[in-house]
């Protein structure tokens, strides 16, 4: 369909490798219960929602119970199953410290059979509230601005706050050009409004206008900025910032072309993004595209652009023969013309992925949602193909077409998600190529076989912290490795829950490396003598469960 | 995952196009041009523009001030062409797009919290129009939202819903905008609003956090359900406040069961589900059924006791023509106090009708046609609407149209249709062209028998892949305008329909050749006139036509279109039109 064509966007380069994500399920029933406390203080605060969902990560809302809390505060869910589950209050105007990063704070509780959980508290502290009216350089409102806000942390790094930022509205300004952010965390908060510089983010469709950020109160160097200290149920008042003048945009005309004829691509689609530096090199940061084509000459045009450095590409639908590195060019000061996008007929692939052992329904149901793609390492760099996989076919059978030419990797995610299986080996005509495989340009390579696995082992354990605490804010995770597979992909792993547990399900039977991560901060770079206190364990995976208890020792010098 | 296109809800605001290149004869002067949104040609381009040009506007405030920095977009409707463009007014309020493909675009002005002047959703423009986009400040409603003991709802979502247009007029099949987060203080602030009438709702919980799964209703302002629920008249740019909505807190009733018949694409694609009230089929409520869902089972929360129609559809995006799509029929289902389980809506694959355009051309031997602008077929517009009754409130659909714009050999698609009696519209590019007839010939359509689609419309089997439809389009139209002579005088009533009726007998039943738009000012155009022998004559509109938003011709109905025959011939004005004729006329 061709009539949504207008959006923004923000994408990051897919993450390789195989990473599995807790499955939502329906809440069973059972004999277990979950209760605890909503206070502030010693105050309760009846009339609070919580939901709760089934599953490590919950995730699937639409399989949730709800209930409210009592005038003591309290609340109380019946009748589940053992099973991990996650609890979401809903309130917004509180800060609680929630165990993972996500616009809406939770906690992740693992039940055991014929147990009656208590005390599973939520103590909340009311948040600050940060307002303010943002102008342009005439004075004029500006309307539907995001206001960022970066946290100075105790180390003085910096980092950006999300709490709910990205929650809808929240931090937008209004037709007054007035934002209100509540449920803050006390802090202390750098707060701006506009482009950063080289951030990787891009907006595409190109048609609104683009302000300097520019920092409260409003100035344009960061060293510049004031830091706006919000307390806890304080108001930050008339956090007013006065923008610069827009930044003029520019366009980029170019033609996409089969580099070996020369011959113009009419009616391919292409997309374009902002080229970030990493290190020593650049490379395409967010990028997406309009869903417009190249005309009957192939030629292209990028409208909406501000100074910078982009890449343009052709974007391969599926079926598409072509694939296109980058073509890069610098907007400066005006449109840029002759942008050349060389386009290769690229490689293809096609094989077949099998599970290998017994189908459930529930892994019949998952497979079908399963894609393949294909990565390709260049200069010892990983480069997606700008897509999204297509799905396999029901009978497992795939097609892969404009492939990149170089050292190849296939691997397998979920349209939807909820991957549950993993790749146990790759192989064409017998040999293992599961590590990756050359890939030149223009083959046609056939009968690969992808086998994949999705086992019923359990790893369920507990962690204990000795020699000191977790700092205010940081998190444990727990991974669990598969040991003398053949691709020694990260298979999978979780937060540990309010006691200290976690589970890790879906496992196929084997010989696992448990790591328990040292406690991080999000946003903040862990000391060297803080990752040296990771711990690991060996652990034989069965059919079954299997119990696992981690010790930490967080003092000095260990 | 690698997301490649993620659509931020935007304040796209529809703006009107009044596309056609007007084509002014001597005086008198044509009509004043509509407020809003206004086109003519530009000189350079008067005559055949290549295949590819420039559009070009202007975006003024309703102080008739330029409007910098407000973000325009032109998108194109056609199979064939993807075009997409965005473009910021400059300090001057003017935009340009150039080299822009031959072809019928939507325009667009992104403006949060402004709104187009004009109020009408359907413009369109092409190459080699110059466009003014007038826009207002929109209407605000804001309040507080509040529990039932007075403690303000945090996080909360806030929804108005336009039941009525800026003149009262009801809005059939309305369904909320976007919705507004309630503050720490439970204040919400709806701004861009059109001129009209609003019922506002309220939920506790935050907007788009997922689908629904608790049960609790929202509440009407002020603290009512959507039967008594208070409509609130927001005037043009009028900020409307304490707004507050003291909640309810009472819980409705969920719906669930299956989707049966399921395409191996529908379940990659995952299907939507709608829920519109059976009377006044004003969507209720919206849910998504995720690709691969066990079992196709789903559940839509928190609906109050009623009747409703429950319907599935999915939206093939496997291929890029949305081919092969499928939707259920219409289930209706009663709440009553009680969950409703086990509802099994089977999809029916959807049909699809192509055709063609083809246009026969005037020998101008005498050179009397005076063209203005030459037309492309892919600047036509071709609308099917659906007259079967249950459909025209099809989610996404106005009125039961679908209107496309064919390729530029005329190849036209509609790659999703539902069953039902259609008949086609047509809006023509060019003054120099008029509809001839419209046919399924037996020789090269999917039809076994001749079929005159203009006169008997074209009843569509459901799934059937209609295929051969010729749209036969002939130069040479003529045209009629004028004055209607009750404007002088007397007290004018406030529209008035002018009807255009073929006088040769032959022509009774011909319906391309009637005729009929209704007047506001007094003055009536028609353009796009097949040559021929006609009767003109006017009439009041009746408050009922006058309430109704969209007006069907008469003439698609055969009784009408006797009767209409008996009052041309009574009112006794023939005028004959000649090939490129342009004819000034007063109505008596």
């Amino acid at each position: 369909m061709n009539s949504v064509l207008h959006f923004t966007l923000v994408i990051l380069l897919m993450v390789t490798g195989a990473t599995i994500f807790a499955q939502p399920r329906d809440i069973r029933p059972g004999n277990s219960s979950i209760s605890g406390r909503v206070a502030v203080g010693d105050k309760p605060l009846p009339g609070i929602s919580i939901s709760l969902s089934a599953g490590q990560f919950g995730g699937n809302s639409q399989k949730s119970m709800n209930t409210k809390t009592d005038a003591a505060g309290r609340y109380k869910f019946s009748g589940l199953a053992a099973d991990s589950y996650r609890l979401v209050p809903n309130a917004m105007a509180y800060v609680f410290e929630s165990d993972r990063m996500s616009n809406q704070p939770s906690k992740a509780v693992i039940l055991g059979e014929n147990e009656a959980l208590e005390n599973i508290d939520f103590s909340m502290t009311r948040g600050g509230v940060m307002t303010g009216k943002i102008t342009d350089a005439d004075g004029h409102p500006v309307i539907e601005q995001r206001v960022q806000l970066e946290v100075k942390q105790a180390n003085g790094q910096k980092s950006r706050y999300i709490g709910a930022m990205n929650f809808f509205q929240m931090g937008v300004t209004d037709d007054r050009g007035i934002y209100r952010i509540f449920g803050l965390p006390a802090g202390k908060y750098f707060v701006s409004v506009g482009d950063g510089k080289n951030n990787g983010s891009i907006s595409i469709g190109g048609n609104s206008k683009h302000y300097p950020q520019t920092f409260y109160p409003s100035v344009e160097n960061e060293a510049d900025a004031q830091i706006v200290e919000v307390t806890e149920g304080s108001e930050a008042l008339d956090i007013n910032i006065r923008l610069g003048k827009s930044k003029q945009t520019y366009e980029a005309r170019g033609r996409i072309i089969d580099a070996t004829t020369g011959q113009p691509l009419s009616g391919v689609e292409f997309g374009y993004g902002a080229m970030v530096k990493m290190g020593d090199r650049t490379r395409l940061g967010a990028y997406g595209n309009t869903g417009e084509r190249t005309n009957v000459k192939g030629e292209f045009r990028i409208s909406g652009l501000s100074s910078g450095t982009y890449g343009a590409f052709l974007q391969p639908d599926e079926g598409s023969e072509y694939y296109s590195e980058p073509a890069i060019f610098e907007i400066a000061d005006s449109d840029f013309n002759g942008l050349e996008v060389n386009a290769q007929r690229g490689a293809s692939i096609s094989g077949v992925v099998v599970i290998d052992g017994a189908v459930t329904p529930t892994s019949q149901a998952q497979f079908r949602n399963l894609g393949v793609f294909y990565n390709v390492q260049i200069n010892n760099a990983s480069t997606s193909m700008f897509r999204q996989p297509p799905t396999i076919n029901p009978d497992g059978t795939f097609h892969l077409k404009g492939l990149q030419p170089g050292k190849g990797m296939l691997g397998i995610q979920s349209v939807n998600g909820n991957n549950i299986f993993s790749v146990l080996r790759m192989e064409k005509d017998g040999v293992d190529i599961t590590r990756g495989f050359d890939v030149t340009t223009g083959a046609q390579i056939t009968g690969v076989k992808i086998i994949v696995g999705s086992g019923s082992g359990i790893i369920r354990g507990q962690v204990n912290i000795v020699g000191g605490t977790v700092p205010s804010g940081a998190r444990l995770g727990v991974s669990a490795r598969r040991l003398n597979s053949a691709n020694n992909m990260g298979f999978g792993g979780g937060q540990l829950d309010a006691r200290g547990r976690f589970v890790i399900e879906n496992l196929i039977p084997g010989e696992y490396e448990l790591s328990l991560n040292p406690p991080f901060v999000p946003g903040q770079q862990p000391s060297p003598a803080m990752m040296r206190k990771r711990v690991t364990q060996n652990v034989t995976v069965g059919n079954g469960e299997v119990s696992v208890t981690l010790t930490m020792d967080l003092s000095e010098g260990k | 995952m690698n997301i490649n296109r993620l659509i931020l809800t935007c304040t796209f605001l529809s703006i009107t196009a009044i596309a056609v290149a007007q084509s002014p004869p001597p005086p008198p002067p044509p009509p004043p041009p509509p407020a809003g949104l206004t086109a003519t040609a530009s000189e350079g381009e008067k005559l055949l523009p290549a295949n590819a040009g420039t559009i070009t506007g202007r975006v003024l405030g309703d102080d008739g001030q330029p409007y910098p920095g407000v973000a325009v977009s032109i998108n194109s409707n056609s199979e064939g062409n993807r075009t997409s463009r965005g473009a910021v007014a400059d300090e001057e309020g003017n935009f340009k797009f150039s080299d822009v493909p031959v072809g019928l675009y939507s325009i667009f002005a992104r403006a949060p919290s402004l709104v187009y002047a004009g109020g009408s959703n359907n413009g369109r423009v092409r190459i080699g129009d110059a466009v003014t986009i007038t826009l207002s400040k929109g209407g605000v409603i804001t309040g507080k939202v509040t529990t039932a003991t007075g403690e303000p709802v945090v996080g909360g979502s806030v929804t108005a819903m336009r039941v009525g247009d800026e003149e009262g007029k009801p809005l059939p099949g309305a369904f909320g905008g976007r919705p507004a987060l309630t503050d720490d203080r439970g204040i919400y602030r709806l701004y861009g609003l059109l001129a009209g009438n609003y019922i506002v709702s309220a939920a506790r919980s935050a907007p788009f956090t997922g689908s629904r799964t608790d049960n609790e209703l929202p509440t009407y302002y002020p603290a009512a359900t959507r039967d008594t629920a208070q409509e609130i008249t927001v005037q043009s740019g009028a900020e409307m406040s304490a707004i507050d909505i003291r909640h309810r807190e009472e819980n409705g009733h969920s719906v669930s069961g299956t989707v049966s018949n399921v395409p191996e694409t529908g379940s990659r694609n995952g299907i939507s589900l709608s829920v519109l009230s059976a009377a006044s089929k004003a969507i209720v409520a919206n849910s998504f059924m995720q690709p691969n869902t066990p079992g196709n089972s789903f559940a839509i929360y928190g609906l109050p006791d009623g009747e409703y129609e429950l319907r599935a559809s999915f939206t093939n995006f496997d291929n890029s023509t949305g081919l092969n799509s499928a939707r259920s029929t219409p289930q209706k289902i009663v709440v009553r106090g009680a969950d409703v389980t086990g509802v099994t809506l089977k999809l029916i694959p959807l049909g699809s009708i192509r055709g063609r355009v083809t246009l026969e051309k005037f020998s101008d031997s005498q050179n009397t046609c005076k063209i203005t602008r030459q037309g492309f077929f892919a600047e036509t517009l071709v609308s099917l609407s659906n007259l079967d009754p249950e459909r025209q409130f099809l989610p996404g659909l106005v009125a039961g149209i679908i209107a496309r714009s064919p390729d530029e050999k005329g190849e036209v698609l509609f790659p999703a249709t539902e069953a039902g009696n259609y008949r086609l519209t047509l809006q023509l590019p060019s003054d120099h062209w008029y509809a001839k007839a419209i046919s399924l010939p037996s020789k090269t359509s999917s039809r076994a028998a001749n079929l005159d689609v203009a006169r008997q419309g074209l009843q569509v089997n459901v799934s059937e892949n209609v295929s051969g439809l010729v749209i036969t389009l002939s130069e040479g139209a003529a045209a009629i305008q004028g004055i209607l002579a009750s404007a002088e005088g007397k007290r004018t009533p406030a529209k008035i329909r002018v009807h255009l009726v073929p006088a040769e007998p032959q022509a009774a039943d011909h319906i391309l050749r009637f005729y009929e738009l209704v007047s506001r000012d007094g003055k009536y155009n028609f353009k796009y006139v097949a040559p021929g022998k006609y009767w003109i004559f006017s009439e009041p509109l009746t408050v009922a036509e006058v309430n109704e938003r969209s007006l069907r011709p008469l003439a698609w109905d055969v009784n009408a279109r006797a009767n209409l025959r008996r009052q041309a011939e009574a009112a006794n004005a023939p005028v004959e039109l000649l090939p490129c004729q342009r004819i000034q006329y007063t109505v008596k």
